[in-house]
């Protein structure tokens, strides 16, 4: 050590002083950034901060502890005190410990920056606030095949969760691989989806699945997942509507199970035993396809149930009168009495089954792949709303689409005189905000009931489609509206003669100019 | 500081004067360059992701190469007694032949630069995450480096030294494919130690301080080990 003036000591003493303060203070400030997420008032923008000055404080204090003790580490590094092995041990597993101690602190404190132009591994700001706020740990399991691109895509997904909470528990089990854990698994949830790329989430009590591993769907179930009350959905009977327990090709009993892995309580309702009324826990009433109109009485207390605000799927079929037209011609929605027909883009040939592609602009229908109508009939759309109702619609015909008026007629021709010309809606929302004598309530109705069956709700897209709707309606539409992540088109395309030259670029000529420049290196030394 | 360049430009000039320069650059070059244009007829994608997360494989080759004589080759030939007897202390040794290895990286990862300037000419890349990649692919190519020496601090004998290299620097690669064998836990330690998976946040475009931390680390570690055993051969 070399000997210090007295002006270098007060000097030394000063930064000791200074360190140990903004030691402390950096304690401080990262204490109260984690004190301050839990007050939901204090604005994410402020946390962040006092984090970051927290951070810095940090860095100062090592540089600064650094600067200080270098006389210290230099000794430690070159061992120059104590010139033998078991001393040399005892630092070398110190250094060891503290390096350890270091990489644990920084598995657990760090910072992320997403460098890609359109923030491809960033979780949106809702998915981010759901993984923040999570209380309970829940544990999620997935089954993927090893190599499979989504298992790749599950992990970065739940990477990123990861750094916003620690609550959630991931385990990929491939089956092919370690079919014990797999058997294991389903014996002790029976009720799980035994499908590939289908995330489970057990909270404890229950299981949530999320049918793929998108970001939007994977949120939407944590959500769910964390939901303490189920939302009943009430099926209507008694009219000849579609059954909830039928297999057959119309039965709704694969819409049931989805909306039970999506945590609804599903109900029947006959309103004859309830005494025409609507229960009160109903957060969405499913009107599927009656053959028979609905008495009265029974619309009566349909509507009642509307009015306090309660959320009606009217799904009705070609041919057959439900009773419900008037209903809904009320808020801006008339049913035709017709036959949807599509002559061009229909399923197989049948022109009686249209096939929507595209679809105006909603989130029920975002990303919504190709969903096919059997048997439809088209609404009409008021071309004012009633006061207080916003009405969109949500599925169209094509061009060539036409509906047609009468259904004796068994030809797939347009008939100018007769027949309506498409586009024709075949889905129309209704928002409906309250008024003195209503609440707030939402309303969609479907030309046709049997898109929903089990005959068509797998394939295509119509079993999300039913699924969005329930969720829309029952304003669980938050849970559908992250945006998905639109990758920038970066595909090249290069011609025959680019490849060529890149290739032959790459491999012949970068290593031969390399091995030139040896060669010259080498030639030159011979000659001198 | 001065005697730490002066050390690591004495061994960065044994490096270009002999062949082995050129044919390990020309080697790299070929390798990469192959890959490069399979990867890019692939996946007809304009970026770098792809080299970055094989280009390891190739370090994980070229590195015994490059290291094995960084300090074996003076013990056998008795120069380590010279360099230990003159007035240069044991760490600016190890840290001067390590700035040399780290320097001849630069150069192999500077000589790749012709893949970005081929994906500018025939698409428009993403140039951030081109960047993180060689800060991860370079993290990575230095912490291989950083085993190669502390292997050969270990021996006189080059072979063994590039031997070591090679298995060390294996063994961290397949880490993570151990990890499901031995329990989350552990598993997830396992992980995390291993220098590969630390470079695909940084291949992919995201700059995470953990993986910094752990690359730093990782390197510190190697090197303050070498300077021990280079400290246990001056007491012998």
């Amino acid at each position: 050590m070399s000997t210090q003036t007295p002006n270098q000591d007060a000097k030394n003493k000063a930064l000791d002083r200074a360190i140990t303060v903004i030691g402390v203070l950096a304690i401080l400030l990262l204490a109260g950034a984690l004190a301050a997420s839990y007050v939901p008032t204090v604005p994410f923008a402020v946390i962040q901060g006092v984090r970051y000055a927290g951070f810095a404080c940090i860095a100062l204090f090592v540089i600064g502890s650094i600067v200080q003790n270098k006389d210290f580490l230099a000794d430690v590094a070159k061992n120059r005190t104590t010139q033998n092995g078991t001393k040399s041990l005892v630092t070398t597993v110190a250094i060891l410990v503290i390096i350890g101690v270091l990489n644990w602190f920084g598995t657990r404190i760090h910072h992320r920056i997403d460098l890609t132009s359109n923030q491809q591994f960033s979780l949106s700001e809702q998915s981010k606030k759901i993984a923040k706020g999570l209380k309970q740990e829940l544990k999620l399991t997935a089954f993927i095949r090893a190599g499979d691109p989504q298992g790749r895509q599950l992990k970065d997904l739940m990477a990123e969760y990861g750094y916003q909470t620690d609550k959630l528990k991931l385990e990929m089990i491939d089956p092919d691989r370690e079919p014990g854990k797999a058997k294991l698994f389903f014996q002790s949830h029976p009720t799980a989806s035994q499908r590939f790329n289908v995330l489970i989430i057990d909270n404890g009590t229950k299981l949530t699945e999320a049918q793929n591993v998108s970001e939007q769907d994977v949120t939407a179930a944590i959500l769910k997942a964390t939901q303490t009350e189920t939302m009943s959905v009430y099926f209507l009977q008694g009219h000849g509507e579609a059954d909830i327990d039928g297999f057959q090709q119309d039965g709704l009993s694969q819409a049931k199970q989805a909306l039970e892995k999506q945590n609804y309580k599903v109900q029947k309702l006959s309103l004859f035993e309830t005494k025409n009324v609507v229960p009160d826990d109903a957060s969405v009433l499913v009107v599927a396809g009656p053959q028979k109109p609905l008495m009265p009485q029974e619309l009566a207390a349909l509507d009642a149930f509307v009015k306090r605000g309660g959320k009606l799927y009217a799904m009705l079929t070609a041919g057959a009168d439900s009773g419900l037209e008037g209903l809904l011609a009320k808020y801006g929605i008339t049913p035709q009495k017709d036959l949807v027909v599509d002559p061009r883009a229909n399923l197989f040939g049948d022109a009686a089954a249209p096939v929507v592609q595209t679809y105006p602009s909603h989130v029920v229908t975002q990303g919504l792949r190709p969903t096919i109508y059997p048997a439809a009939r088209s609404l009409d759309m008021a071309e004012k709303a009633p006061t207080g109702v916003t009405l969109t619609s949500l599925v169209e015909s094509s061009d060539m689409s036409f509906g047609k008026r009468n259904l004796q007629d068994r030809s797939a021709e347009f008939n100018p005189s007769v027949d309506k010309k498409g586009p024709l809606k075949l889905a129309v929302a209704a928002v409906l905000d309250a008024s003195a004598s209503t609440k707030p309530t939402r309303i969609l109705a479907v030309g046709n009931a049997q898109f929903a069956g089990n005959g068509y709700y797998t394939g295509a897209g119509n079993g999300d489609f039913f699924l969005n709707g329930v969720n829309w309606l029952a304003e669980q539409d938050n849970l559908v509206s992250i945006p998905p992540k639109t990758n920038e088109p970066k595909t090249l395309f290069l011609t025959g003669q680019q490849q060529s030259t890149i290739f032959l670029a790459t491999v012949a000529g970068a290593p031969a100019a390399m091995l030139f420049a040896g060669g010259l290196v080498w030639w030159r030394r011979r000659r001198s | 500081m001065g005697k730490i360049w002066a050390i690591a430009g004495r061994e960065l000039r044994s490096y270009f004067v002999s062949p082995l320069a050129y044919v390990v650059g020309a080697l790299f070059l070929l390798v990469s360059g192959y890959l490069f244009s399979l990867i890019l007829f692939g996946s007809r994608e304009a970026s770098m992701r792809g080299l970055f997360e094989n280009l390891a494989v190739v370090f994980l080759l070229i590195t015994p190469a490059l290291t094995m004589r960084l300090l074996a080759e003076e013990r056998a030939r008795g120069t380590v007694e010279l360099l230990l007897t003159a007035p240069v202390r044991d760490r600016d040794i190890v840290i001067g032949k390590y700035l040399a290895v780290c320097l001849y990286l630069l150069f192999l990862l500077g000589l790749t630069l012709i893949y970005p300037a081929i994906l500018a000419w025939v698409g428009k890349p993403d140039w951030m995450p081109i960047l993180s990649g060689y800060l991860g692919i370079f993290l990575l190519g230095a912490s291989f480096m950083a085993v190669g020496l502390l292997a050969s601090s270990w021996t006189s004998n080059q072979v063994i030294a590039a031997i070591s290299t090679f298995a060390i620097s294996l063994i961290i690669w397949l880490l993570p494919a151990s990890s499901s064998v031995v329990g989350q836990q552990f598993g997830s330690v396992l992980e995390y130690v291993s220098v590969l998976s630390h470079q695909q946040n940084l291949g992919r475009g995201i700059i995470d301080t953990t993986d910094l931390v752990f690359y730093g680390s990782f390197i510190v570690v190697c090197l303050f080990l070498s300077i021990r055993s280079v400290e246990v051969y001056r007491w012998r």
